[in-house]
């Protein structure tokens, strides 16, 4: 049997066009969608395609051959290396309505070789289309989503079988279900009911206690927090984009992170007024130490919770848009529901200003949003209590035992 | 499925400098800091790989169209007349706004993938697409825009063309000096050689002229302005010397020797009788029903390119069932062919850039969506008669006799 089967990607497609466009509307007929498709995910390939023509849609696909980045840094100068075709990528974004953006990687170490200030200059290109991408998002005239393709070597990272990858795919994404696309949006739906639950509470701050960890991060009450928007197939986090200059305190992270090409492990990270004062990890310690030098990302962007009773993925599965929506670990071959909890280091979410009033960078910049140039997710399954501080002085458990006290 | 064939490193390095150094620019090659589009099927991956470098090598920026086999016959089956229509203008627009230079590669990994579709909705695509050709073509007769085709071949090409993969690689080694050491200096010489019949040929002035072969007899007439054009690298391997004719002159019967592949279908054992330039009858013995229906798509009835392959030239003796390769074969009595649809711009003695859409009608340069070259390799002669009168044999024997 070929995995994963035709018919499981046919049911994929149709959830990305149908409950992940449009936040989770899906996506109207006569609309262009991108299809960023890597080719080792080719055989995905064909079902985006037709879903998005049996939707109506006009299909733009974009298919990115494998191994010529490694081509590109290994024999380019680093002038090739950092230039990109704007126009092209400005009249691409222009021409769509939406983009589906496909994770997947044939070779996830590729690049480990490469001097780190030529992985640095390519770093640096995607902000062209990520710039014209947040500038049409917030007019309201585009909207993505992200899924994943599971390949032999990504299965093999997560010491899983393909097999068993693709188990956690289906079943995070509920494609095993009689209806997909319906069951993907009651998901959302509930989350968006503890969202909504969260935003309505006013926090001034939260504290996170877990083992190793003893954290304030401060909210706002200008803050909204968000989830259940579609953007990611599968997402079953909640999260907010707190007050970047009020975070102190000291966090764990038990679960790896995958950063350029290379695995960062149990990391812990110390803020003083919101800054990371100190940073440790016991693999990929230099790596991190380069993150860290990015401007702005000694700063926090998000601050995430998944409840473990929403959460599908059982699985660490080494890329970020399963394991920032983990339902938990396993300890001595039994499942843990502990849910995740997971902060970014680097850029916040505009949108998750409470305000309807339009804010300029630097507006938003003075109420604590961070605009750095990168996004990097780290997160924790320790089983965590969390304890919101309210606008009016009260405080309350908002989450514990994996789960919302909603 | 057969085992793919997968031709030596060094034979695609040396095709891909070729269509870098020998294919763009004229001939000339890409500039440092010129950005190249790729399209390249995913057939086609090997030579794509060694294509990219090579842009690196000349201090290029390759830009990807990195296009997916086999998603075409489900587009042409789901897609509804409004989604045959959408043209992705901006999108295309941007493309060859940031483009100076363009390398498509040919590799068909199903010659029967659109069979049964109806021509028409390939066609209604086709014509949708249309204004990105135009913008190319503007561009292109400004100078700023240059482009080449290559082919990269496939078990579904060789089998169609009745040869092992090895054969139809051979083929494509020869054809394009692959076994040569510096492949891009043997393109340069050769190019030159055929420069030189085509400047021959623009400057005896011929007002038509008259080919006589099997089954054909057949008078194209040209503007006085039309120029011969070949060895400009457009095609890597070319070596036809082709013009545009008027399209309103063409009188006479021609007959086909080589089958066609086009939009999915292919026909066989075509004939054509044209009265004041017009296709008034299409014989052929298989494919004669589509063919028709193309024929019947605005400015698919008249020609836009009459041209001829001198056998000494071209290092083609096979038929590889694909245009690319059969429009330029040479074999004892090389070729004529000539296309139905739109005409080249660049067949024009003064700059092309100046002249209107309207002036391009009057001059007899045909516009269409379409370009569909059909083929003969039968002996012939081509007899011209000059503006001044004269009458002069430019073509026999499979040889130009300019």
């Amino acid at each position: 049997m070929r995995v994963p089967e035709r018919s499981l990607l046919d049911s994929y497609a149709q959830v990305l066009v149908e409950a992940g466009l449009n936040g989770g509307a899906g996506m109207k007929p006569g609309a262009v969608t991108i299809l960023h498709v890597p080719e080792a995910a080719q055989p995905f390939l064909e079902p985006l395609h037709q879903a998005v023509l049996a939707a109506g849609g006009q299909p733009l696909v974009h298919y990115i051959p494998s191994g010529l980045t490694r081509n590109l840094l290994e024999h380019g100068s680093l002038e090739q290396i950092s230039w990109q075709p704007e126009q092209m990528i400005r009249a691409r974004i222009s021409e769509a309505d939406h983009r589906i953006y496909i994770i997947a990687e044939d070779n996830p170490t590729e690049l480990q070789h490469i001097a780190v200030e030529k992985r640095a200059a390519r770093n640096q290109i995607l902000t062209v289309s990520r710039s014209c991408i947040d500038a049409k998002e917030a007019l309201g005239a585009f909207n993505e989503t992200y899924g994943l393709y599971g390949t032999a070597a990504m299965a093999r990272e997560a010491k899983l079988t393909k097999t068993e990858y693709w188990d956690q795919i289906a079943k995070a994404c509920f494609l095993y279900d009689t209806n997909p696309v319906q069951r993907n949006r009651e998901a959302q739906q509930h989350i968006c009911t503890i969202r909504d639950w969260l935003t309505d509470l006013q926090m001034d701050s939260v504290h996170i206690e877990a083992q190793d960890t003893d954290i304030t991060i401060g909210i706002g009450s200008n803050r909204k927090w968000l989830g259940g928007r579609g953007t990611n197939i599968p997402s079953f986090e909640v999260f907010v984009s707190p007050d970047y200059r009020r975070i102190d305190g000291r966090m764990r992270f038990n679960q790896p992170l995958y950063y350029q090409g290379g695995r960062i492990q149990d990391i812990q990270l110390t803020f003083k007024d919101g800054i990371v004062s100190q940073a440790e990890a016991k693999v990929g310690a230099p790596m991190l130490e380069a993150l860290l030098a990015i401007p702005g990302a000694n700063r926090l962007g998000e601050f995430s919770l998944t409840d473990s009773r929403i959460s599908k993925i059982e699985r660490f599965m080494g890329t970020t848009l399963f394991d920032e929506n983990t339902g938990g670990h396993w300890e001595k071959g039994v499942f843990k529901p502990t849910g995740n909890t997971h902060i970014a280091l680097g850029s916040s979410f505009p949108e998750s200003y409470k305000g309807t009033e339009q804010r300029s960078q630097a507006e938003l910049d003075a109420l604590g949003f961070n605009f750095a140039k990168t996004h990097v997710d780290i997160v924790s399954t320790l089983d965590r209590v969390v304890t919101a501080s309210l606008r009016n002085g009260k405080t309350v458990v908002i989450y514990k035992d994996g789960k919302f006290t909603v | 499925m057969a085992k793919i064939y997968t031709p030596p490193q060094q034979i695609l390095e040396r095709y891909a400098k070729v269509l870098i150094h020998a294919g763009l620019g004229d001939g000339h090659g890409i500039k440092k800091g010129q950005t190249v589009v790729l399209r390249v099927p995913e057939a086609a991956r090997p030579l794509l790989v060694e294509i990219y470098k090579e842009v690196l090598r000349a201090g290029g920026q390759p830009l990807m169209r990195y296009t997916p086999d086999g998603l075409q016959r489900a587009y042409f089956e789901l897609a509804s007349d409004a989604q045959l229509d959408f043209f992705p203008a901006k999108f295309a627009k941007g493309m060859v706004d940031q483009a100076d230079h363009y390398v498509a590669i040919i590799a068909e990994t199903n010659m029967q993938e659109l069979s049964g579709i109806d021509p028409q909705k390939i066609m209604r695509s086709g014509r949708a697409n249309k204004p990105m050709s135009e913008w190319m073509n503007e561009k292109e007769n400004k100078g700023k825009f240059h482009w080449t085709l290559g082919m990269y071949g496939t078990p579904a090409m060789a089998k169609e063309a009745g040869l092992s993969q090895k054969e139809y690689w051979n083929q494509i080694i020869k054809a394009c000096y692959l076994n040569e050491k510096d492949p891009v200096a043997r393109w340069h010489r050769t190019q030159k050689e055929i420069q030189a019949v085509a400047a021959k040929l623009t400057k005896l002035g011929i007002d038509h002229v008259h080919v006589s072969a099997p089954g054909t007899n057949l008078i194209v007439g040209f503007h006085p302005k039309h120029k011969w054009i070949g060895g400009t690298g457009r095609n890597i391997p070319s070596f036809e010397c082709f013009t545009s004719p008027d399209f309103r002159r063409t009188e006479g019967t021609i007959t086909f020797t080589e089958p066609l592949y086009r939009y999915g279908n292919k026909a066989t054992g075509i004939s054509l009788t044209f009265k004041a330039g017009k296709v008034v009858d299409v014989k052929a013995k298989t494919g004669a029903a589509w063919l028709k229906k193309m024929i019947a798509e605005k400015g698919a009835n008249m020609i836009g390119e009459y041209s001829l392959t001198d056998s000494r030239h071209s290092e083609i003796t096979k038929f590889m069932a694909d245009t690319l390769f059969d429009e330029n074969v040479g074999g004892r009595y090389g070729n004529t062919h000539l296309a139905l649809g739109k005409a080249y711009h660049d067949c024009y003695q003064s700059d092309p850039a100046k002249v209107t859409k309207k002036q391009w009608e009057t001059m007899g340069y045909n516009d269409s969506a379409v370009h569909t070259d059909i083929v003969a390799t039968s002996d012939r002669t081509v007899t011209a008669t000059l503006r001044n009168g004269k009458t002069v044999v430019i073509y026999k024997n499979g040889q130009f006799q300019v």
